[in-house]
């Protein structure tokens, strides 16, 4: 897998546009804060745990794209089809970048089996900066997407992660 | 229920979904390191298999069915030359006895001998099978390495003739020959690599011959336009062209590798791969039903027989060391799997013919002599791998 589709992966698992729809109405840069910090240490998490999760279940690195692309594909199917989620409910003032951005928006269990599958096959730490980068995104399309597109566009992010976590399987497919 | 807490519910809800959805798709690999030990005593009952297995006549038992204690009949003739490479392959690796089954064996070989319009071939019938000429030369030039008897030069050669002359000028080779007219015609998923690596061994034994230029154009062809001339699809596993890489990477003047052979090269390491994963899912229980039953011995033999071929020479030349621990634990993956699945003398003991089934694999209550082939060929190269390199596990 090269670092370019794990990125790519991760950014449209991680739907910007769907991100968005959690945006709180008041003081969204504190949240955005606490859900960027969230978000990489659970990707980090994910990255680290990758090496024992996949050796637990008796899964090969290359299997664990397969299974990645499916997760990514399955979300991108799902934000193709619903709306963006709603702001509320949501824990608290800056907390609510815990609760729901960072979870459930962005970490999302495609995002955390392609950081998974990711770590193991590049290593961790390119795992964590290509997930850096795509929470990165989702987290400036919070703070930047107007409500009247997000729909469209969560939809149209949806259809590139369908493609992405079809190329994502086919990858592991063909890996040894 | 408080609102976030149906929140927090229905989000774990998804990751159970998508979670249950991938676990459908992607299964546990049953996968382990057999040890050498193992190896060992999985091979010398295969070689035990063919002892109990064979007649006066030099054939072995094609097929047997073991819930019905019954010898199913039936033939090949390039299998037949096939199980002899295998335990040429097995004396010269140190496993007595082997040699004597070949020997035997090849009782069948001089009754079946003929002379066709394009030199010495094999098999009975108007027509033979150019694949058991190919594996014939692979046994005789494997018997000729381990016993360095020159008695079969002769006839080697002859066969060498013969099979460059099946060797087509665009590299594509005919699967039958007419043993009248010596005409020569069909395609063989199999029997291009197994061809290639016949010539190839030739060329090692007999350097001025020129079986290296008939080699050559098999070796452009089956890399760049077999598959596609062909219609095969997917790509051929060619666990041959596997052998007959190894073995021209042997030459004194090995073939430079080439960017269409590099990409060849990963379709099928990518392809023995993927078969080895797929096939380590297969453990039973649940898996009957999205895997299906496990696969022919013979095939997940081939399987080994790619990856090691491809681990020895890849290894030797130091190439593609990224792969290597991969490609390792593949081959590891296919052995092991044949290990546990060989029917031992306590399983067999039971069984109604008890050497028929003794060092055999079974699926579906059917074994065939080259299950037995392509398994032990497999458990061989995976212990000639690990002699060599530094893989050794010997627990």
């Amino acid at each position: 897998m090269t670092f370019l589709l794990l990125t790519l992966g991760l950014v449209v698992a991680a739907n910007p546009c769907r991100v968005a729809g959690t945006r709180p109405d008041r003081r969204p840069r504190d949240a955005v804060l606490v859900a960027a910090v969230a978000s990489v240490v659970g990707a980090a998490a994910f990255a680290g745990l990758s090496g024992p999760f996949f050796g637990a279940i008796d899964i090969t690195g290359s299997s664990a794209r397969i299974a990645a692309g499916i997760a990514v594909a399955a979300m991108g199917t799902k934000d193709m089809f619903t709306a963006p989620p709603d702001p509320t409910p949501a824990l608290a003032g800056r907390w609510a970048g815990l609760l729901p951005i960072a979870f459930p928006a962005i970490l999302t269990p495609a995002v955390a089996l392609l950081v998974m599958a990711g770590a193991a096959d590049r290593g961790v730490v390119p795992a964590v900066t290509a997930a850096g980068i795509a929470i990165g995104l989702a987290l400036v399309g919070l703070l930047t997407i107007p409500e009247r597109i997000r729909r469209g566009g969560q939809a149209v992010v949806g259809i590139a992660a369908v493609g992405l976590g079809a190329l994502t399987t086919l990858d592991g497919v063909y890996a040894i | 229920m408080p609102p976030l807490v149906r929140r927090l519910l229905h989000a774990l809800g998804g990751w159970v979904l998508i979670f249950g959805l991938t676990a459908i798709v992607v299964h546990p690999e049953g996968c382990r390191v057999p040890s050498t030990a193992e190896l060992d005593r999985t091979a010398s009952r295969a070689v035990e298999w063919f002892g109990e297995n064979i007649d006066d006549a030099g054939d072995f038992t094609y097929r047997y069915d073991r819930d019905r204690a019954v010898d199913e009949g039936g033939y090949s003739d390039t299998r037949h030359a096939g199980v002899m490479w295998s335990l040429w392959q097995a004396e010269r690796a140190g496993f007595a006895g082997a040699g004597d089954i070949a020997e035997q064996a090849f009782s069948r070989i001089e009754r079946l001998l003929v002379d066709t319009a394009l030199g010495p071939a094999f098999g009975p019938g108007s027509e033979v099978p150019t694949g058991a000429i190919g594996l014939l030369v692979a046994a005789l030039d494997e018997r000729r390495a381990a016993t360095g008897s020159t008695e079969h030069d002769e006839l080697l050669r002859g066969l060498g003739e013969t099979l460059a002359a099946v060797v087509n000028r665009d590299g594509s080779v005919s699967a039958s020959i007419n043993v009248a007219s010596g005409a020569h015609f069909g395609r063989s998923p199999f029997f291009t690599g197994e061809i290639l690596w016949a010539l190839s061994r030739l060329h090692l034994t007999f350097p001025d011959a020129g079986f290296d230029e008939p080699a050559q154009r098999i070796r452009f062809y089956l890399v760049n336009d077999r598959d596609r001339v062909e219609e095969h699809w997917p790509p051929v596993s060619d666990h041959w062209g596997a052998y007959a890489f190894e073995t021209m990477d042997r030459w004194p003047d090995p073939p430079a590798i080439s960017a269409a052979e590099q990409e060849w090269l990963d379709r099928q390491l990518g392809l023995f791969g993927l078969q080895a994963r797929y096939e380590s899912q297969r453990q039973g229980g649940i898996t009957r039903l999205t895997r299906g039953p496990i696969a022919l011995a013979a095939g997940v033999g081939t399987l080994g027989e790619g990856l090691g071929n491809h681990l020895l020479w890849l290894d030797r030349n130091g190439l593609r060391t990224d792969d290597l621990g991969d490609l390792t634990a593949r081959a590891d993956c296919a052995v092991a799997l044949l290990v546990d699945r060989q029917i031992t003398p306590e399983q067999a003991v039971s069984d109604r013919e008890p050497s028929r089934t003794m060092g055999a694999w079974f699926r579906l209550g059917d074994t065939q002599m080259d299950d037995q082939q392509h398994a032990l060929s497999a458990l061989l190269l995976l212990r000639e791998y690990r002699a060599i390199g530094s893989s050794e596990t010997t627990s």
